[in-house]
């Protein structure tokens, strides 16, 4: 049973508490104010995503506020949860959905996944379909573990088995389908005290993309031998700004088990002040904008042809290029509408419906920031 | 003349020096020696000829040999011809002295009945001074050479030895056996005992010379007036104070300017055991001695007494061969004595002179008290013939001292030819020898490199190894967490202080200075908290020199057993290493090296580590903008000093954990440096070839030498006989050279 | 009664001890914009099938190796046949126990709460790492679930629970009131244990509702039969005072532009209104006769009735204009069925369809 919505995937990968939460409420923030202006809104699309990422929001204020920086919310997720973001451009039936689920790294075992097939096949299917993989890779662990005994343990801490796995089972499904497009982001998160770019002194950027390079080499390589075509990002993002890492511990349980604590503090003002994350935005406007140009590009065939295709991916109610179809034939319809109809409602819808396709443009243009690099 | 004596006084000096070195060197000698002998390598009835016979008589020789060359120095080191005036008492020798000097009673104190003279002076001409310089004794030489031999005179075991004892001794009214001469002895030092009050002071003085004008002089030099004698007062007795007294005076007669007179006491006064003391004394003192003898009814001829005196002086003369040259015989004939005079004379010339006048000793005439005729009859013919007389005098006695040498030096050198027989016969054969020797060594240099490269293999193994060296970790966590105690601890002095005393600062500087102040301090505290981590540097590095040393103990048979472990072995190794018959340079520096050492955290750790504390600022510079900012503006407030201080801690914690992981990840662990360093050590020790700088022949011939000096120590038993460059044989061998080389110098230097 | 028992270890990311609950019924709560499964909830489920329980958000003293807190969820269900009814009464007052504590856990979040005391007791760290290694096993899944039992059966000699059970009758059936009002909290133990003996419905804390005219919360009503026991607990909320009744359809002008989801009418495929349709008149039908039958007969049985029709003609939320207010009773059938306003009102939507 589905909507005729149009829906982008994005699939976050990572451990819990490494601030997938944090990261789309970053997202969302940053692209409210990417699209201040534009009469494009981003917005929380279901209850569930916005009360999640009000508490979110409320919860590092509280934090800033106090001074002494806990990291966000405190409790790790616990089943994959689902966010639904929406670009809304204030058309009814003109918006664009972007989906992302935040996939908890200790859900994959295989053996323990007796009692949640449903749950299972129903991530799966959502990663198979997913045109971007974010994986928010903690900053702290990799550069505050210095002793050989913890970095040993560091594929553990940063799940980067799992991860492997979700990724080249994600790049297997993304090479079936080689015309939709690919992308992966690395992104380090709690990295801001390793950038002078932000507020910060010191730049040991250069070492943290070593450390990162020596523990995710697996992962990039099995994107790259299952996907040769995906575009692989590194993106280091900063979803506070305004706070760094004081210090950090490798300290042993009673039980005899290394854990890592690592304490943070607010520094300068308490102003947040993101970095990178509008980089994401950019790569997936591009995404929605090269779907389109792709879909724009066929245009040339009869407009029969046209319609069938649409119908075929209609019934087939999936993939990529079914939300791209439907996206395009919304807009067709707008036109064909204001075309008919000659009224300012309808001209007024044409004109948001194009508003948004213009400031997505505009968002895929833009180069990306420096900290950004290809892999 | 004097001139031309003293030009003469180096050379006397240097003989001097020399035979003095050949005492040291007969000492190190004999003790070399008897190292030697109880080498175990030596047989005993060889070792019977390694000794220095007669090792004290010869001492004694050459101690004489050096006195005798003393009285040489002395005398030529003299810048006045000292003529010395002795006599009896009553003799007239003050009178005579007063002649001479032109002085008075006050300073040369003369009498008629009692013997007057205390103390001896010694008269000076000079024609600018007048003045009086007393030598004083102090209570601890007044007591040993004054009234310690009162007290072994008379029989007394005791003596005391403080001024207090003295004060509080009591002294017997009588004697147990009354002798005669003990009676007056013990009058005598009653009287010196109740008059101490009067010479204490002097006695207890900080300077040992006390300046006194001429006209003040007499108590100081003379016994007490008959009549004070007998007086009820209390007798002072302030010469008891004074060793003796110089005068310097102009002499009437200004012919001779560098003129010293010496009294000396009567001899009859000095106590038996100081006779010979006394002529050493003369005989360093006086250039020639008059001896007075005065004309008068109880004295008109040459007595026992007198011919005693003559006999002493004459043992003063020493190697002058003319004993009319030392003494000259005075006859002192006052006014209305004259025909005492001749009878006198004769027999002086009978008892002395063997009836021909001036056959031995020359007789001189004069009165005394007659200034003119002292001058006349005494002074100008004694200075004529001193003329004459000194430099040959002079010449004597030095060639009696070189004579004496000479001997001297004959005995020793017989001596030394002896032992260098006995010292040959004790050395093996060489030839074959030197070539199981040269085998030994090859063996040693290969076990011992076995075993060092097996040491630097396992220090490799530790730097490469997987795991962190767990002691470094724990060290630094340990020395970590105490900083964070310490910064946690509100900077060692409390959150609620610091915060006080911030915002108390506030109010009289602002936030700046404050703030400024205490980052440095906390910069300087976590710099010094880390610096504790030497401890364990320096004890891993000794470690290494353990583990080192325990190699080279192991293989070097007795060699280094007894000496620690460690530094103290490798220390002793490098010493022994420094032979000079037998040097290994390369193997010495290599040893050094590892000995020099060090891993300190302020000067290797701290500048690598500095920029980690790079945080700790309260500036920097935006690197978007360029522009300074501040890290924190506090508000001047309770809430901004609160605010300052969690701030500080965060700056503070986040410094430390920066130098904590530099620290872990970093390239200088102790186990690197202490593998890079052995490593060295042993392609030093074992592979370094020759070289000219250090003059070195490589490790492999120095391993030879090193054999070679250390045979029966390395290889204990193994080797008969001593071999040559054994170091104690090469000791001895190089006592010998030296004894022969230095018997030389001073043969030349005479 | 099955216990399931969820936490995670301190290496081990969150998982089932031992045994995995088929299905994860609860979550669908999220997806509809109800309630956040992950944060501190009570759901409770009562149905045909039996019911089914779903607590969580007790956080244990265990610290994960990140130094995160962990928390707890449990997960209880209604026997099947084979295990017998004797133990049934057992486990019911069990469970009605465990959701009492729970309720009063929920409720006052600062400091230590009875239930995550009990737990961590039985569940020290070093044996729940044991048994999250073990994975797929009955034993561990056994043994979790005898020290659930465990933990909470001391609570079954206390004489007084908690949260008092309110004694009197439910004022509504169907209610929403505020988690934070005590007397909501008393009502809300109360239909607990009614749906525990057997009542159909569910008790809910809704974390996403802050108001009783919250979309959601009518989506809700018009979903679900039976009875509804739903505490607001929306953080920042402004309290919901009292206790609000939830009826049939309650129809409300959407009010903002909040959820368009839930804005949009539910679409019913056009081949299923005629047997709707053809429902409500055979209803209507069975009605007239039976009251013929009876006669005057029992007012109380109506409001049942009628409320029962009002939830199988369930009308959409838009456009309709509310005439009745819950609660109230309906008038008597008249002889003219059409004249009975629910039923107009569902031959309207039929018509409007």
């Amino acid at each position: 049973m589905t909507t005729d919505q149009v829906a982008f995937k994005i699939g976050l990968l990572g451990p819990s508490r490494v601030g997938k939460t944090s990261l789309v409420t970053a997202m969302l923030s940053e692209a409210q104010r990417m699209l201040a202006g534009s009469g494009v809104a981003m917005v929380a699309a279901d209850t569930a995503t916005e009360v999640v990422i009000d508490g979110n929001r409320e919860a590092l204020q509280g934090d800033l506020l106090s001074g002494e920086f806990l990291h966000g919310s405190l409790l790790g997720t616990v089943e994959p949860t689902y966010f639904k973001l929406a670009l809304d451009p204030g058309v009814p039936d003109a918006r664009i959905d972007i989906e992302l689920l935040d996939f908890p790294g200790g859900w994959i075992k295989p053996k323990d996944r007796v009692g949640v097939e449903d749950q299972w096949e129903k991530c799966r299917k959502f990663i198979a379909a997913s045109t971007i993989l974010l994986v928010p890779v903690d900053a702290s662990l990799l550069m505050e573990t210095t002793e050989k005994e913890h970095l040993r343990l560091l594929p553990q801490f940063l799940t980067t088995v799992q991860v492997e796995q979700v990724a080249r089972d994600w790049a297997i499904e993304r090479n079936r389908r080689p015309e939709e497009p690919a992308l992966v982001a690395f992104c380090p998160v709690k990295g801001e005290a390793y950038f002078n770019d932000n507020g910060g002194i010191k730049n040991r950027s250069v070492l943290l993309r070593q450390r990162f390079d020596t523990v995710y080499a697996g992962v990039v390589q099995a994107v790259r031998a299952e996907a040769p075509k995906a575009t692989i990002l590194y993106a280091p993002v900063d979803t506070i700004g305004c706070v760094e890492l004081v210090r950090a511990d490798w300290t042993k349980s009673s039980t005899g088990i290394w854990g890592f604590d690592a304490k943070y503090r607010v520094r300068g003002k308490a102003e947040i002040s993101r970095m990178g994350v509008d980089d994401l935005m950019t790569a997936i406007a591009q995404q929605l904008i090269y779907g389109k140009r792709l879909a724009g590009a066929q245009e040339s065939d009869d407009l029969r042809a046209l319609a069938n295709r649409a119908a075929e991916y209609a019934e087939r109610s999936e993939g990529f290029f079914r939300d791209i179809w439907l996206w395009v034939n919304r807009e067709r319809q707008a036109r064909r509408t204001a075309a008919a109809q000659h009224d300012r409602e309808a001209r007024e819808a044409l004109h948001r419906v194009l508003a948004l396709d213009a400031v997505l443009e505009k968002i895929a243009a833009q180069r990306f920031g420096p900290r950004v690099s290809r892999l | 003349m004097l001139d031309r004596r003293r030009a003469r006084l180096p050379e006397v000096q240097a003989v001097i020096t020399n035979w003095r070195n050949v005492d040291q060197q007969l000492i190190s000698l004999s003790s070399a020696l008897d190292l030697l002998r109880n080498h175990p390598s030596v047989l005993p009835d060889a070792a019977a000829g390694l000794a220095i016979p007669q090792f004290t008589e010869m001492r004694a020789q050459v101690a004489q040999v050096i006195e005798q060359y003393t009285a040489v120095e002395a005398r030529f080191s003299r810048d006045t011809v000292n003529i010395g005036v002795s006599g009896s008492a009553r003799m007239g020798k003050s009178t005579l002295l007063q002649s001479i000097s032109g002085l008075g009673d006050e300073q040369i104190p003369t009498g008629r009945d009692l013997p007057v003279t205390a103390i001896r002076s010694r008269i000076y001409n000079s024609p600018d001074l007048r003045r009086a310089v007393l030598r004083l004794h102090s209570p601890e030489s007044f007591l040993d050479e004054v009234i310690k031999a009162y007290h072994l005179e008379l029989g007394f075991d005791q003596w005391p030895t403080t001024l207090d004892e003295f004060r509080t001794w009591n002294y017997p009214a009588e004697l147990s056996d009354p002798k005669p001469d003990k009676v007056s002895l013990l009058a005598r030092l009653r009287d010196i005992h109740a008059a101490l009050w009067s010479y204490e002071q002097d006695l207890c003085r900080a300077e040992r010379e006390m300046v006194v004008g001429l006209d003040h002089l007499r108590q100081f030099v003379a016994y007490p007036t008959h009549e004070s004698q007998h007086s009820t007062d209390p007798v002072p007795r302030r010469y008891l104070a004074v060793r003796d007294a110089r005068i310097d005076c102009a002499f009437p007669h200004a012919e001779v300017d560098r003129l010293g007179i010496i009294d000396l006491p009567g001899l009859g006064e000095i106590a038996a055991g100081a006779e010979s003391h006394h002529v050493t004394g003369l005989r360093h003192e006086v250039d020639v001695v008059l001896l007075i003898k005065k004309a008068s009814e109880t004295s008109a001829f040459w007595t026992a007494a007198d011919a005693q005196a003559l006999k002493l002086l004459d043992l003063a003369r020493g190697s002058i061969r003319n004993r009319g040259d030392f003494v000259y015989l005075v006859v002192n004939t006052p006014k209305g004595a004259e025909s005492l005079a001749d009878p006198l004379r004769a027999h002086i010339t009978h008892q002395v002179n063997d009836g021909q006048p001036g056959k031995y000793f020359t007789v001189l005439d004069t009165d005394a008290a007659e200034p003119e005729s002292v001058r006349g009859g005494v002074l100008s013919p004694l200075l004529t013939a001193l003329a004459a007389r000194l430099p040959v005098m002079d010449e004597e006695c030095l060639a009696g001292a070189r004579e004496a040498a000479a001997g001297t030096a004959a005995g020793i050198e017989l001596m030394l030819a002896d032992l260098t027989t006995a010292m040959r016969s004790v050395r093996a054969a060489s030839g074959d020898v030197t070539e199981t020797i040269a085998d030994q060594a090859r063996k040693l240099r290969e076990d011992l490199a076995i075993e060092l490269n097996a040491l630097v293999a396992e220090l490799r193994a530790r730097v490469m190894a997987d795991e962190d060296d767990p002691e470094y970790v724990s060290a630094i966590k340990a020395v970590y967490g105490d900083v964070v105690a310490w910064i946690e601890g509100g900077f060692g002095i409390g959150a609620e202080t610091w915060q006080a005393a911030a915002f108390r600062a506030f109010g009289t500087d602002g936030s700046g200075r404050y703030a400024d102040e205490q980052i440095n301090r906390i910069r300087v505290e976590i710099g010094n908290r880390f610096a504790a981590l030497d401890t364990f540097y320096s004890g891993q590095i000794e470690r290494t020199r353990r583990d080192v040393g325990l190699i080279l103990r192991r293989h070097c048979g007795d060699l280094l057993t007894g000496a620690g472990e460690g530094t103290a072995l490798l220390t002793e190794l490098a010493d022994l290493l420094d032979n000079p018959r037998n040097p290994c340079p390369a193997l010495h520096q290599a040893v050094t090296g590892l000995l020099a050492l060090r891993m300190e955290y302020r000067s290797h750790l701290h500048p690598l580590l500095r920029p980690q504390l790079d945080g700790l600022r309260m500036q920097y510079e935006d690197p978007r903008t360029g522009r300074p900012v501040a890290v924190i503006v506090p508000e001047l407030t309770e809430k901004g000093a609160r605010d300052l201080y969690v701030n500080f801690t965060h700056l503070a914690e986040n410094a430390a954990h920066e130098v904590r992981k530099a620290l872990m990840a970093g390239e200088m662990t102790p186990v690197m440096v202490t593998y890079a360093a052995v490593e060295h050590f042993v392609d030093a020790f074992i592979r370094s070839g020759a070289s000219n700088e250090l003059g070195s022949p490589g490790s492999e011939r120095e391993f030879e030498r090193f054999a070679r000096a250390y045979r029966d120590e390395l290889w204990p038993g193994a080797y008969q006989g001593i071999a040559e460059g054994n170091v104690r044989y090469d000791r001895v061998m190089t006592l010998i050279d030296t004894l022969y080389g230095t018997l030389a110098e001073a043969r030349r230097a005479a | 009664m099955h216990v399931h028992l969820r936490t995670r270890g301190t290496d081990i990311d969150y998982r089932f001890i031992g045994d995995t609950p088929k299905a994860f019924w609860w979550s669908e709560y999220k997806r509809r914009g109800l309630t956040d499964h992950e944060k501190p909830v009570i759901v409770v489920e009562s149905d045909g099938a039996g019911w089914r329980i779903y607590l969580h958000g007790a956080e244990s003293r265990r610290r994960d190796n990140r130094t995160t807190p962990i928390t707890f969820s449990i997960v209880l269900a209604s026997g099947a046949p084979e295990h017998g009814d004797r133990d049934d009464a057992a486990d019911r007052e069990f469970a009605f126990r465990l959701i009492n504590l729970w309720l009063e856990a929920v409720s006052e979040p600062s400091g230590r709460s009875t239930v995550a005391e009990r737990l961590d007791e039985v569940l020290p760290a070093i044996t729940v790492d044991h048994w999250l290694a073990s994975g797929v096993d009955p034993e561990s899944a056994r043994a979790a679930e005898k020290a659930v039992r465990m933990a909470f059966s001391s609570g079954l000699s206390e004489p007084e629970p908690p949260i008092a059970v309110s004694t009197s009758e439910p004022p509504y059936r169907r209610w929403l009131g505020d988690l934070s009002d005590e007397k909501s909290r008393e009502t809300f133990v109360a239909h607990v244990r009614e749906l525990l003996d057997g009542r159909q419905g569910k008790a809910l804390i809704l974390t996403f509702v802050q108001a009783p005219d919250d979309p959601v919360v009518a989506d809700l009503a018009a979903a679900e039969t039976g009875d509804l026991a739903l505490l607001a607990a929306r953080r920042g909320r402004t309290p919901v005072e009292g206790m609000h009744p939830l009826g049939k359809a309650e129809p409300v002008l959407p009010a903002d532009g909040k959820d368009l989801r839930s804005r949009r009418p539910r679409p019913m495929g056009r081949k299923r209104l005629p047997l709707v349709a053809l429902a409500v008149v055979i209803l209507l039908v069975g009605l007239i006769a039976w009251l013929m039958l009876t006669g005057t007969g029992n007012a109380t049985p109506l409001p049942a009735l009628s409320a029962a029709a009002t939830t199988i003609t369930s009308c959409p939320t838009s456009k309709i204009s509310p005439d009745m207010t819950p609660g109230e009773q309906p008038e008597r059938p008249t002889s003219d069925p059409r004249a009975h306003r629910p039923w107009s009102c569902s031959a309207s939507t039929a018509a409007a369809r």
